[in-house]
This record gives C-alpha cells, sequence and structure tokens, in this order.
C-alpha cells in the first residue's frame, strides 16, 4: 500500500514514514502541500496522512486539491492541537484523525482501516 | 468592576490564550518528534534483536536530532516563561530590544502560517519605563496586521529607536492599507501601554512611540 505522508515539521514527517516502511508500508513524505501536489500527480498513492494546519496550504485545503487529482484517496488528519473544532473539522473531512504525539500502532491501525485491509 | 475593566481585562486574556495556544502547538510538535525518534530506536532494537545490524552512525544522527529537539523546547519554554513573567508588575524597566525580540519569536508560528518574513534590524539598546505585558500586545496586534497587510511572501522589518527621549517601534514592509477598525484597535491598546500609535501608509510604516 502507497502512502503520502505531509507535514511541515520535517523531522517528524521523516522518522514517521521510515517506521510505516518497517511495518510494510510504501511511505513518501513531503513538507508541503505544494510538494504534495506533486506527488500526487506522478504516483498512485491508496492515502494521504495530512497535517491539519501548515503554511500556505492547510490539511483541509490541500485534501480539496488533492480530491481534484486522484478522488479515490483516503485520508488521515494529524493536529497538535486537538481543540474540539479541529476534530469536528477533520472527523468530517477524514476518515480519520489523530492528535500528535501519535502511537504508531494506532496509525497502522487507523490506515488499515481506512484501506480495508484488516 | 466595569464593561471597559471587563473588556480590558478580556483583551489581555485573549492575548495570552492567543499566545498560549502558539506555544503549546510548537511543543507538541517538539514531543511527537522526540516521539518517533525514540520509536525510531525501539524499531532498530526490534530488528538488531532479530539479527540485523545496526548502523551506530544512524544511532548517533538520532540522538542527535533529540538533543537538537530538547533545545528546541527549552528555548520555546525560556520564551514562554518570559512571557509569562511580563504581567508580574503593571510598570516597570522595559528593555524595548528584548521585548521586541520576544514577540516575532513568540510570533514564528503566526508568521510562518502567513507567510512572511519578519526581521529585527539591530539597533541600539532602548530602555523606558512600561507595562511589559500590555506593550508586547501592542506590538504583537501591530505585527498581526503588518503580517495581513503584507501579504504572503511578505517582508517586515521592526526596528526600535530613541530620540529627544521618544522611544519608538517601527514596524516596515506594510502592504494594503490597514482598516480603520485596526487602526481604532491599536489606537485603544496604544493608549492602554502609554503609547502612541501611528501609521504612515505613504511610507508603508506602523510606529509605536513610547
Amino acid at each position: 500500500m502507497k502512502i503520502l505522508l505531509v507535514d511541515d515539521e520535517s523531522e517528524l514527517v521523516s522518522a514517521l514514514a521510515e517506521r510505516l516502511s518497517f511495518r510494510g508500508f510504501d511511505a513518501d513524505w513531503v513538507c508541503s502541500g505544494a510538494e504534495a501536489i506533486d506527488k500526487v500527480k506522478e504516483n498512485e498513492y491508496d492515502l494521504a496522512v495530512l497535517d491539519v494546519k501548515m503554511p500556505r496550504m492547510s490539511g483541509l485545503e490541500l485534501r480539496a486539491e488533492l480530491n481534484k487529482i486522484r478522488s479515490g484517496l483516503k485520508y488521515i488528519f494529524l493536529s497538535g492541537h486537538g481543540s474540539e473544532e479541529d476534530y469536528t473539522v477533520g472527523a468530517a473531512e477524514a476518515e480519520c484523525y489523530l492528535v500528535k504525539p501519535v502511537k504508531i500502532e494506532e496509525l497502522v491501525d487507523k490506515i488499515n482501516l481506512a484501506l480495508g485491509s484488516k | 468592576m466595569g464593561a471597559t475593566a471587563l473588556q480590558k481585562d478580556r483583551d489581555g486574556l485573549c492575548f495570552f490564550g492567543q499566545i498560549s495556544a502558539a506555544i503549546s502547538h510548537d511543543l507538541k510538535n517538539v514531543l511527537a518528534i522526540i516521539n518517533e525518534d525514540a520509536g525510531l530506536l525501539q524499531d532498530f532494537s526490534l530488528m538488531a534483536a532479530q539479527g540485523m545490524e545496526l548502523d551506530p552512525q544512524r544511532l548517533i544522527k538520532l540522538a542527535e536530532k533529540v538533543q537538537g529537539q530538547v533545545k528546541r523546547g527549552d528555548g520555546i519554554i525560556k520564551n514562554m516563561n518570559r512571557f509569562a513573567h511580563s504581567v508580574d508588575l503593571p510598570v516597570c524597566d522595559v528593555d524595548f530590544r528584548e521585548l521586541t525580540e520576544l514577540v516575532i519569536s513568540l510570533l514564528t508560528r503566526m508568521a510562518s502560517r502567513k507567510c512572511v518574513t519578519v526581521t529585527f534590524k539591530e539597533g541600539e539598546q532602548v530602555h523606558g519605563k512600561g507595562d511589559p505585558f500590555t506593550i508586547q500586545m501592542l506590538m504583537a496586534k501591530g505585527l498581526e496586521y503588518a503580517m495581513d497587510s503584507a501579504g504572503r511572501d511578505g517582508e517586515l522589518g521592526i526596528e526600535v529607536s530613541s530620540a529627544d527621549s521618544v522611544n519608538a517601534v517601527t514596524i516596515s514592509g506594510l502592504g494594503e492599507t490597514l482598516p480603520d477598525e485596526q487602526l481604532a484597535e491599536l489606537e485603544s491598546i496604544a493608549v492602554k501601554a502609554g503609547s502612541e500609535s501611528a501609521y504612515v501608509p505613504q511610507d508603508n510604516i506602523l510606529i509605536f512611540k513610547f
């Protein structure tokens, strides 16, 4: 399964991608919405993990753009805040919404659930 | 307590909350990175237990990353502490240069979100008497509106100066004209901070005089 992770914190997103690759996922990572759009144009991803609050393009705005390119893509949102407002928006807009720091087992479970592979 | 006093308290609380939320977001990111680095160490340990070779350089790099994040977190908490203690005294000696640098640091996330670069222009040491919390609120609100005015990829400069017993904090690089309601809000905070705010649209600058 091919996954794209997007977060403006490069150290976080690179480590998460590496840990997912150890668990059998083909995981790419980028640090901005613009890079994510390019990646999705070039690759057939099954799921994108998006940070909610990023400079230039928020996770929600990015999701709308990615949907235009690839309508079947599934989403998981990550946020540092975990405010009620974020949760409501995230829950409505994505398959799942997780608050940082994330437990890798929980992320793997949510990815499998979103992709219907468990 | 009258309505005006209540509103003043609420303005200050809102500012305190806004800064606290930004700090908590930054700290969450620091913790999340340390969490993933620790997770990678666990993964490497499990793989080593299964007979895979461990690259010592990888471990050294991971340790350096954790140390880097601890340093980042320490800087965030130091700024948070300085900001929190700014309410200790209603009037005290104010180092305007230090206070300006603190406000820029506290608004780093906002600047990043709004895609604006804020550069502190090194200048003289400027000291005066004032309420540091309200002065920070004035500078932060001024910077926030200046960022909106400058727009995406805008470049703001902020400078502290002193002449004829008047201290000044000048924000330059504004773009679009500041709306009247923003100017009125800045003027209202400036009064509480014992300051005068002046907007010079033809020069794209905002000045606070103390």
